[in-house]
């Protein structure tokens, strides 16, 4: 089934030909420099339009699968019922499991229930399991805060580390034995010069 | 050959125990002579596991099923390629692999440094032969891949069994990447303990000064580049084969590697406190010892069944181990550490707030808080069903929300960090280095919302990964500048001597650059879209703007397998761009289904097509589309991180001008008056 005049990529498919890299010979000096900035400016920009490059019009999904994605698909896939793709089944997803929540969640919107409502349902027919996400509340609360936490600990142990650092700069030179603040730079830089960076 | 295999696994135990015991008596009584006995019984255990890893893999190659093991994970008609693979399908085969992994670090570290470093070898030796006893004895006590199938006969004496045919390969093993995934990532895994196995021994022996950190920098980034590149090709993995259109689902064991990644890229950058300016000699010491904790803690989480996974081995006993080894090793740090903890006083001072010091004190803020946050995700389920009793469930919307801020400032900080001078940066360096980088993303992130960017992670992406890649190529551009005019080079030339000078700093810029493509690659998802539909032959299908033909379907018996694949033609504006062949294959030995997904890559979007099968309602075959925008940025990126990797490895090449100067005494008037160029020292100098 492959097509003649295509060249074969891995994984069998066929791509379409590429136009070969011209190449480009080292030129002196003020001119390299110039395309070597070019090159530079390139790489910046196409850093830059890339993310713009990916905006493409957002599918209108329905929203059964979105609301889909905050729900646990319990085959064992360890996905979402809204991305269900049951690997190692005959069917790619969304697997049996996954259909029959979807399509509660759809019997449920049409009776216009909202989001959060249907979600809520689910929590009381399955558990709080059935999230992909627990909700925010009680304990769970500890899920959400537990790095904030973490971050405003080390944070604080940051700033104090950073602040004893600083103090004993003062302290230093004081008790220091004689030696001067110039000299155990030089001593410093020294080292610095002498300790190998392999 | 079984018998072979469990024998060498027996010996190699013992030699262990002696390597162990006789190290610790060399370490004692000082004797030459035992310290060299010690340091050669552990490297006779290093060839022996080889030679039990040999004779598994010989096991599998002549399709011998009387092994259970081979049984479990093989088949006759697997193709050699994914025989060898087998071997580290299954609990005990990937336990044996680890332990091989790691001889062969252990051996390559003993023999380098036989005969040099007396004061610190001996301890080094006995800690890494302690982390292999404990793998040892779970290969020969625990789950040996050695068992043998066998049955009571009438008599009561044990009869063999031989059967005609193994259980085959798992579908979602059989594919490339999964022969050269698992062996990069357990490298990096097990090489981690390199490190530890020089710090613990550099603490307990009291071993002067940062000689241990010189001496394992490239240890570590060896398996820290190890351990980045397989959690990429994992990745991979899982876009290319489980065909859900995504390649991180944040299941318990990608968060398992990615764990000790974090901690290493720590260690990676705080230690160059330490190598500096001597500071943070216990921060550094408690960061390698967590990142090897963690990896024996990832590999517990992956093979204990305590977490759900799709990809997890099976519940074994083998919990309880890991947990008594990881207990264990915590106490040995901690009452080492307690000690000790006085030769780890530090006696450096920080001369500004604004410093390289104070940059990597966040950083390491930063990813330590990212680790935790993977941590408390991946075991929230665990500690909510014991707390409370109530089974939750933790997935991809929890971690995007948690990680993605932690995330973003890690990128910038991936910026800032490099560019600010140790001890202290001015205001008018601060200017100079950042302001235009900075203005040019603001001017970015304006451009972006013009343009309709709305969301808000992406745009601060766009913002950070342009402030970041001009930080880097100003770097770059400021230092060639220097030496191409010295020197009267090119400025090509002056980047390439410029990186051959100091290849660990730019080495480490070029990491930063291809973290700051896969941080590209990764806001591609909020604009990811996917269509199923059924799509009997003739059919179409429009995703974004490409237009899908199915043009024909066939079917193909192998021995191996039989598979269903459906030829899709793909057209942009008219034109056809290529044909493309998702796949849907049956493996009849273990009666499970696989799929090959069919990618069109481009820099801009991947059209990413499965073929799902036949639908179970209508039985027409079933495609499913996805538009998957700047993936293959995340794959560019991961290859710029080796590149970069492999770059800091290289020694740095001296000026050329001060190496003649030394060698040739006579010539060195006149080379020395135009003076060599020197290294371009900026504030932010490393």
């Amino acid at each position: 089934m492959i097509s003649p005049g295509l060249p074969i990529s891995r994984k069998g498919l066929h791509v379409a030909p590429r136009p070969s890299e011209r190449h480009k010979p080292s030129g002196v000096s003020g001119i390299g420099n110039r395309r070597v900035c070019f090159c530079f400016l390139a790489l910046a920009a196409a850093c830059a339009a890339a993310p713009l490059l990916a905006q493409a019009p957002v599918q209108t999904t329905d929203r059964a699968r979105v609301l889909g994605k905050q729900l646990m698909c319990t085959c064992g896939c360890g996905d979402t019922a809204g991305s269900c793709s049951h690997p190692g089944a005959a069917f790619s997803g969304p697997c049996e499991v996954a259909k029959a929540k979807l399509k509660e969640v759809e019997e449920r919107m049409s009776r216009g229930e909202s989001d959060s409502a249907i979600l809520q349902a689910f929590v009381q027919e399955y558990g709080e399991s059935a999230l992909a996400a627990p909700p925010a509340r009680g304990f769970n609360w500890f899920a959400y805060t537990f790095p904030a936490l973490a971050f405003a600990f080390g944070l604080a142990l940051v700033l104090m580390i950073l602040r004893q650092w600083r103090q004993r700069i003062v302290v230093a030179p004081a008790s220091g034995p004689g030696v001067s603040a110039a000299m155990l730079e030089h001593a410093r830089r020294q080292i610095e010069r002498d300790v190998p960076e392999d | 050959m079984d018998l072979f295999g469990s024998f060498a696994l027996l010996l190699a135990f013992l030699c262990g125990l002696y390597a162990f015991g006789g190290g610790i008596a060399a370490i004692i009584t000082r004797r030459p002579l035992l310290i060299k006995s010690a340091r050669h019984a552990g490297m006779a255990v290093c060839v022996l596991i080889w030679l039990g890893f040999g004779s598994l893999a010989y096991l599998f190659l002549t399709d011998n099923f009387s092994m259970a093991y081979v049984v479990e994970h093989s088949n006759r008609t697997l193709p050699a390629f994914f025989k060898f693979a087998a071997i580290w399908a299954g609990q005990q085969g990937s336990l044996l692999f680890w332990s091989f992994l790691l001889s062969i670090y252990i051996f390559s570290v003993l023999f380098t440094y036989r005969g040099k470093h007396p004061e610190l070898m001996p301890y080094v030796g006995v800690v890494l032969v302690g982390v292999q006893l404990f793998f040892l004895t779970l290969n020969n006590f625990i789950a040996s891949p050695f068992q043998i199938l066998g049955s009571a006969a009438p008599s009561g004496a044990l009869q063999w069994i031989l059967r005609a045919d193994g259980n085959g390969l798992n579908p979602l093993l059989q594919y490339p990447e999964m022969v050269i995934h698992p062996p990069i990532l357990y490298s990096g895994y097990t090489g981690f303990t390199i490190p530890f196995a020089f710090a613990l021994a550099a603490l307990l022996g009291r071993y002067p000064g940062e000689k241990w950190i010189h001496l394992t920098r490239r240890w570590t980034m060896i398996a820290w580049g190890f351990q980045g590149v397989g959690i990429l090709l994992g990745a991979h993995w899982a876009y290319a084969v489980l065909g859900w259109g995504g390649y991180w689902m944040w299941d318990p064991v990608e968060n398992a590697s990615l764990m000790p990644w974090l901690t290493g890229t720590a260690f990676l950058h705080s230690v160059m406190m330490q190598e500096k300016r001597g500071m943070m000699r216990v921060w550094n010491v408690w960061l390698v010892f967590t990142t090897f904790l963690l990896t024996i803690f990832g590999t517990f989480l992956t093979r204990s069944g305590v977490v759900n996974s799709v990809h997890a081995f099976a519940q074994s006993r083998i919990g309880p181990w890991f947990l008594g080894f990881i207990g264990l090793v915590l106490l040995v740090c901690c009452v080492s550490f307690w000690r000790n903890r006085d030769y780890l006083r530090s006696d450096n001072t920080l001369d500004s707030l604004v410093s390289r010091e104070s940059s990597f004190l966040f950083n390491n803020l930063i990813l330590l808080v990212a680790c935790v946050a993977v941590i408390s995700g991946t075991l929230f389920p665990v500690l909510s069903e014991w707390v409370r009793g109530t089974k939750i469930s933790v997935g991809v919307p929890f971690f995007n929300l948690i990680n993605l801020p932690i995330g973003l400032f890690l990128l910038f900080l991936t910026g800032v960090g490099p560019l600010l001078a140790w001890r202290k940066t001015s205001l008018a360096s601060l200017r100079k280095n950042f302001g235009g980088p900075l203005l040019m993303g603001l001017v970015a992130g304006v451009v972006g919302r013009a343009l309709g960017l709305r969301n808000v992670y992406v745009t601060t992406c766009l913002i950070l990964s342009v402030f970041v890649t001009l930080t880097i190529l100003l770097e770059f551009y400021r230092g060639a500048r220097v030496i191409a005019a010295r020197g009267n080079c090119n400025l090509l030339s002056g980047v390439a001597q410029l990186t051959m000078r100091n290849t660990r700093r730019y080495g480490g810029y070029v990491v930063h650059f291809g973290i700051v493509l896969i941080f590209i690659g990764i806001s591609g998802t909020a604009f990811n879209q996917d269509k199923q539909a059924e799509m009997p032959p003739g059919a179409q299908m429009q995703i974004g703007s490409y237009r899908l033909t199915h043009q024909s379907f066939d079917s193909t018996e192998l021995p191996n397998y039989t598979s269903e694949r459906a030829t899709l033609a793909v057209d942009r504006g008219g034109k056809q761009i290529i044909m493309l062949y998702p796949e849907k294959r049956f493996y009849p030995s273990n009666q499970e289904s696989g799929t090959m997904v069919a990618i069109y890559s481009t820099l801009k979007e991947d059209l990413y097509v499965v073929y799902a099968g036949h639908s179970p309602e209508t039985q027409q075959p079933v495609i499913h589309a996805y538009l998957n925008p700047l993936v293959k940025w995340i794959w560019l990126g991961g290859a710029i991180v080796v590149l970069g990797t492999l770059l800091a490895l290289v020694p740095n090449r001296q000026p050329l001008l001060a190496l003649r100067t030394a060698a040739e005494p006579s010539r060195a008037a006149p080379l020395l008056s135009p003076a060599p160029a020197p290294v371009p020292h900026y504030d932010g100098h490393d």
